[in-house]
């Protein structure tokens, strides 16, 4: 009798070995639906340049996003509190809520998040891999349309932008990081169920100066071929005589500084504004970032 | 042929005088007044032909040793028999006793008719070992009468089967000596009855016969507590163990894992202590500290990897930390293992085995017949193609140690060396062996994974003495020296590693490469005064001791580009790292009154180190490179002191309940610790408590519950492969242990420890975890609440006789279990069990065994991790939320071995 209660003891403890244990810990696996959003911005707005603008269309190839433990995002991010590998196109003048996917990671405080503009740079590989955001916008991490109001004339403008690191910038890592005056500081927990990043292409704006591309000039000599006198196209020969003129407004179009009459500005990526966009989608003023 | 009406009265006893014998041939120490003298073997009056019989109380005292207890006492100190008992340190031994003994025939040829009935008495005496199973090895014929007499009485004694000698309860092995004397039958043509035979048998009484006891000289209490544990030969090989350092599972709590290869040493769990490669178990060897203190691949780094199971004579287990003599990383406890062989393995012994993924494996034992347990040379060597991928290799290892007594002075050398290279697999990701991309014993394809690997080099040489006095006073001294060159290139992580000193540079692979030297010099000695008796009631001895060590450390960790022929591409680690350990113990071992026996004592340890960290102050964004020159030395220097006490109050001889406090310390990192840190070790508080059933040869049960406290943890970081600090943690645990022979061809062992083990604070913050996750009574990762074991072996006497030799037998099954047990990120590792089994034949000189390990084909994960990785660095977005990680462990695999032993 006692060899059989100690055998059914010894028995009851090893079997009791193989069932789940309940363990105290500080950390749970979660995931939490991420929402993306923009702004509805239907009336013009001013930039910090006072230009005035109207956009369009701002689309957003948006994605990897990585929530980290840390205060720095970046090389400090080895392991990530929680991410979300994909891409989207962010729709930034829609303030309806889309979902992008999960979040996938554990519960704990988070200080700092990183994200990508469809373009992911990988330490392996000197090119990022361009996500499927990006391709859907033909190559780019951004597109935005709208028009810059001088004067009382609408003038049209088009960007069309890649964000991501290079050779030169750090390979490996996130293009856009929360820097150390962002503040963003969140304890997850297994009860939030999603997080909202919304957007507001206005800040992209904020230091893009439209008059780049504008001219108020005329032929000279040594000068370039093709000059703007306000919305009035002048055509230079060698000695710095106007050859001919052409009334862009007329035509409906746009006189753009050594172009001429254009249907529309198209921000080259060598111009301040490209450069200017570019920072303030990668320094500018942050997305919100809101846990539900 | 024995003809039964030949059948003569054989008479036997065995000894009336007990000599303890540590490691020699015949010791002049007095007997132990609590030696029992052992009785003639038992008979059966109605049944003579019966051989097993009940075994008699071998505690009965007979009036001859009544009368030799008396006449050892001096008149001036002679105490009762159970004072004595209560207050001496010495050994009880019991000496071996028959337990089955068929008589020895009187030879036919031997029947002269014209000789008288006195000329045809004969007397044959064989010198017959006994081991610690109770098996007859090793017979001699120490007083002959003639061959014909001497061949009846070897093939009598042949058959015999004893209860093993007891040395304070546990089975030793035994000389003793069996006087056959042979008288001539009366009535040849009649058989006398049964009960006639039986008669005559028991009436034979001998003369005192000398008993030697082999094994290790008793010099000092070593048992403090509940969770001291000691582990014979026998019992460390009841199952198959596939190398020598396997002998460790049986130990109570214990579990081991090899996630590295064979050139690495394997990875411990001790009841609810993580201890990765040994930073909270003490090992020694021989008396030879295992620990490398500061080592880069773990803290007290052990690599056991050069044990030959069959040297491994005994273990002793303390878990806990409650005898002064335990040192440096006495965490969760100290496993000394004491190397020797055992009398019935001795002689001149070559096994070849050869099993699964073509595993070859060669040992040569020297280790001549009824010479000193302790002296032999052993020599083995194994080479295997691994059981995946990348998990080939060699190792090698030859020990030699020897053992001269010079009085009451016994000196030892040994020296040890081994080598040993194998391919890592690595660690692989769980995600990817579920999606199929894997397979579960697989490595990564990629040249940073197909590039892991590990050498170690080993030497281990050490000079100790010991005496023993006359009135029990003892002292050891020991002088050790020891080098160790390791290397070992592995990749836990992919690729996810930048260069800090190539700026821009980074998706090498990151192939960690690691080197540590290590060069050790080490001095140890106590004293262990005779009885003081203040008070009749009142009796202890008092010791004082000391060890140091001094360790010179070189050590490099560099990132590699498997790709160009392990180009370094970045560096971690460069430094030169001076160590000294200082450790002065004081015990006082004392009994008060019949039951009661208290131990206390205090040992202080004075660690000082300096570390030469040739890339220390690196900072190259903050200063001009050439305004400075990088490195960074500094010296810290710390005392760790605590009290180590215990008391055993032992009502019957058959209960004990013990209760035991310490305080030990673990030693840091040191390139851990800051310029001028004042006390940078770790500091242990433990408490056990519990009691021991004795139950004598036939079983032995100890239960406990433990209670151990940190003031500074640490863990391993798969991320830097190293060991980093956690924080403090406790662990609550309670374990029970059994050791039983119900029979004695039955040998059976096991444990369960359970463990609850939960961090007191949070980690320490760093960078990229400035607010470690914690909350009240967090478990600790990697530890596994329940480890449960056990070793069986059954060995019986197939056929008497098979070509004038005995056909042995014998089985072996050892079986573990895991439980769950948490990892970081809130994950829980897979719980498995695992059984060996093992069948063995022994015919004259011969060996032959079948082993098999893993017998249900577990696909487990001897070590698993949980941690961010890329280990698809083509195949898309780098992720980086943790990942479960594992290193396979073998599955099913099987060894045939053939041996010779002359």
């Amino acid at each position: 009798m006692k060899n059989r209660t100690c055998f059914a003891l010894t028995l009851a403890l090893l079997l009791g070995s193989f069932l789940p244990a309940c363990f105290v810990t500080a950390q749970e696996p979660h995931e939490i639906e991420l929402l993306v959003a923009g702004t509805e911005v239907t009336d013009t707005f001013i930039n910090l340049r006072d230009q005035e603008m109207r956009l369009s269309r701002a689309d957003l190839a948006f994605g990897t996003l990585t929530l980290c433990p840390g205060s720095q995002a970046g090389a400090l991010c080895t392991t990530a509190r929680m991410e979300w590998l994909d891409s989207v196109i962010v729709d930034a003048l829609d303030q309806n809520l889309k979902s992008a996917g999960t979040l996938t990671g554990v519960t704990g405080e988070t200080l700092s998040w990183m994200y990508d503009l469809g373009f992911s740079s990988q330490l392996t590989q000197t090119k990022s891999f361009v996500l499927d955001a990006a391709e859907e916008l033909g190559g780019y991490s951004c597109r935005v349309e709208g028009e810059y109001l001088r004067e009382g004339i609408a003038i049209p403008f088009e960007a069309n932008l890649i964000v991501q690191q290079t050779e030169e910038t750090e390979q490996g890592m996130a293009v856009v990081r929360k820097s150390t005056s962002d503040s963003f500081s969140h304890l997850l927990t297994t009860s939030d169920q999603s997080l909202t990043v919304t957007f507001d292409p206005r800040v992209w704006f904020a230091d893009s100066n439209m008059e780049e591309f504008l001219e108020d000039s005329t032929c000279m000599p040594e000068g370039p071929p093709i000059v703007c006198r306000g919305q009035i196209e002048e055509r230079c020969d060698a000695d710095g005589m106007i050859s001919s003129t052409t009334n862009c407004t007329a035509q409906g179009q746009v006189c753009v500084k050594e172009l001429g009459c254009q249907d529309k500005i198209l921000i080259p990526d060598t111009s301040s504004t490209y450069r200017s966009l570019q920072g303030a989608l990668v320094a500018g003023e942050r997305p919100t970032f809101a846990f539900n | 042929m024995l003809h039964p009406p030949l059948l003569q009265k054989t008479s036997l006893a065995l000894l009336l005088t007990v000599v303890i014998f540590p490691r020699s041939a015949i010791a002049q120490e007095t007997a132990a007044p609590e030696i029992q003298a052992p009785t003639a073997p038992p008979t059966n009056p109605t049944n003579p032909a019966q051989d097993e019989e009940p075994q008699p109380d071998p505690t009965e005292d007979t009036p001859e040793q009544e009368s030799k207890q008396t006449d050892e006492a001096t008149e001036e100190e002679k105490p009762r028999p159970e004072e004595e008992s209560e207050s001496t340190p010495e050994p009880q031994v019991v000496p071996p006793t028959a337990i089955r003994h068929p008589a020895a025939s009187y030879p036919n040829s031997e029947l002269q008719p014209d000789v008288t009935p006195e000329e045809l008495e004969k007397t044959t005496v064989l010198k017959v070992t006994v081991t610690a199973s109770g098996h007859v090895s090793a017979i001699e014929v120490s007083q002959s009468a003639g061959p014909a007499f001497d061949k009846a009485a070897l093939e009598a004694l042949n058959q015999w089967e004893f209860s093993p000698a007891l040395r304070n309860g546990k089975p030793v092995a035994a000389k003793i000596l069996v006087p056959f004397h042979f008288h001539p039958p009366e009535a040849p043509e009649e058989e006398p009855p049964p009960e006639a035979k039986a008669q005559e048998v028991s009436e034979e009484k001998e003369a005192p016969q000398e008993v030697v006891l082999f094994g290790k000289r008793h010099l000092r209490e070593e048992n403090r507590s509940v969770s001291d544990f000691e582990l014979t030969g026998e019992e460390l090989r009841a199952a198959p163990r596939r190398e020598g350092v396997d002998v460790l599972n049986s130990t109570p709590g214990l579990f081991m894992t090899r996630g590295e290869g064979p050139a690495v040493a394997h990875s411990y769990t001790l009841r609810g202590f993580d201890s990765d490669h040994g930073q909270d178990i003490e090992f020694k060897v021989g008396g030879i500290p295992i620990n490398l203190p500061s080592h880069l691949h773990g803290q007290g780094y052990a690599d056991l990897n050069f044990l030959i199971a069959d040297t491994v004579e005994e273990l002793h287990v303390s878990e806990g930390v409650y005898d002064p003599q335990q040192g440096d990383f006495a965490v969760a406890g100290s496993i000394d293992i004491d190397l020797g062989v055992d009398q019935s393995k001795r002689g001149v012994v070559a096994r070849t085995s050869y099993g699964s993924f073509q595993t070859l494996d060669q040992l040569v034992l020297w280790a001549p017949k009824n010479s000193e347990e302790q002296s032999f040379g052993a020599a083995h060597y194994t080479q295997t193609n691994g059981f995946g991928e990348q998990r080939a290799g060699k190792t090698g290892s030859g020990i030699l140690q020897q053992v001269w007594t010079l009085g009451d002075v016994q000196l030892r050398a040994l020296g040890i060396i081994h080598a040993a290279r194998a391919d890592t697999a690595g660690v692989v990701r769980r995600d990817d062996i579920d999606s199929g991309k894997l397979c579960f014993h697989c490595a990564y394809p990629d040249p940073t994974a197909q590039e892991q690997n590990a050498l170690n080099q080993r030497f281990l040489a050490g000079l100790f003495a010991n005496y023993r006095g006359e009135k029990g006073e003892s002292g050891e001294i020991g002088l050790w020296w020891s080098y160790d060159n390791f290397r070992i290139q592995e990749n836990f992580t992919g690729y996810i590693h930048s260069s800090y000193v190539l700026a821009g540079v980074s998706g090498r692979g990151d192939l960690i490469g690691q080197q540590n030297q290590t060069l050790s010099l080490g001095l140890s000695g106590r004293h262990r005064t005779s009885q003081y008796r203040p008070a009749k009631w009142l009796s202890g001895t008092i010791e004082v001791g000391a060890a140091g060590r001094i360790d010179s450390i070189e050590q490099s960790q560099r990132l590699l580009d498997a790709t160009v022929r392990q180009q370094t591409w970045d560096e971690r680690v460069d430094a030169r790292v001076h160590s000294m350990d200082v450790g002065f113990w004081g015990d006082v071992d004392g009994r008060i009154g019949r039951y009661t026996a208290l131990r206390v004592g205090a040992r202080a340890d004075l660690i000082s180190m300096t570390t030469e960290d040739r890339l220390g102050n690196f900072a190259p964004n903050t200063r001009p490179r050439d305004t400075y020159i990088i490195g960074y030395r500094r010296s810290a220097m710390g005392v760790a002191a605590g009290p180590r006490a215990s008391v055993e109050v032992t009502p019957a001889h058959w209960i004990s309940f013990l209760a035991a406090y310490g305080e030990g310390y673990r030693s840091p990192q040191a390139r851990t610790v800051e310029d001028g840190e004042n006390a940078p070790f770790t500091k242990v508080r433990s408490a056990d408590l519990g009691l021991k059933l004795d139950g004598g040869d036939a079983f032995m049960l100890s239960l406990g519950g433990y209670f151990t406290q940190l003031s500074n943890d640490i863990a391993f970081d798969p991320v830097e492969g190293r060991m980093e600090r956690v924080g403090a943690s406790r662990r609550l645990g309670g374990q029970l242990f059994l050791r039983s022979r119900p029979a004695y061809w039955l040998l059976a062992t096991g444990s369960i420890t359970y463990v609850h083990a939960t961090l007191l604070e949070p980690p320490p913050a760093t960078a990229d975890e400035p607010f470690p996750p914690f909350i009240e009574g967090s478990t600790l990762p990697y530890v596994p609440p329940l480890v449960a074991r056990l070793d069986l072996a059954a060995s019986h006497q197939l056929m008497q006789d098979l070509g004038t030799y005995p056909l042995l037998g014998k089985i072996g099954v050892g079986a573990s279990a895991l439980s769950q047990r948490p990892l970081p990120y809130g994950q829980t590792a897979i719980p498995f069990a695992l059984l060996d089994a093992s069948a063995e034949l022994s015919w004259s000189v011969f060996d032959l065994k079948a082993s098999f390990f893993n017998l249900l084909n577990t696909d487990y994960a001897a070590v698993e991790y949980n941690y961010a990785s890329d280990w698809s660095p083509n195949d898309g977005v780098r992720t980086r939320t943790p990942a479960r990680h594992i290193a396979a462990g073998s599955p099913f695999s099987w060894q045939i071995s053939l041996g010779v032993r002359l």
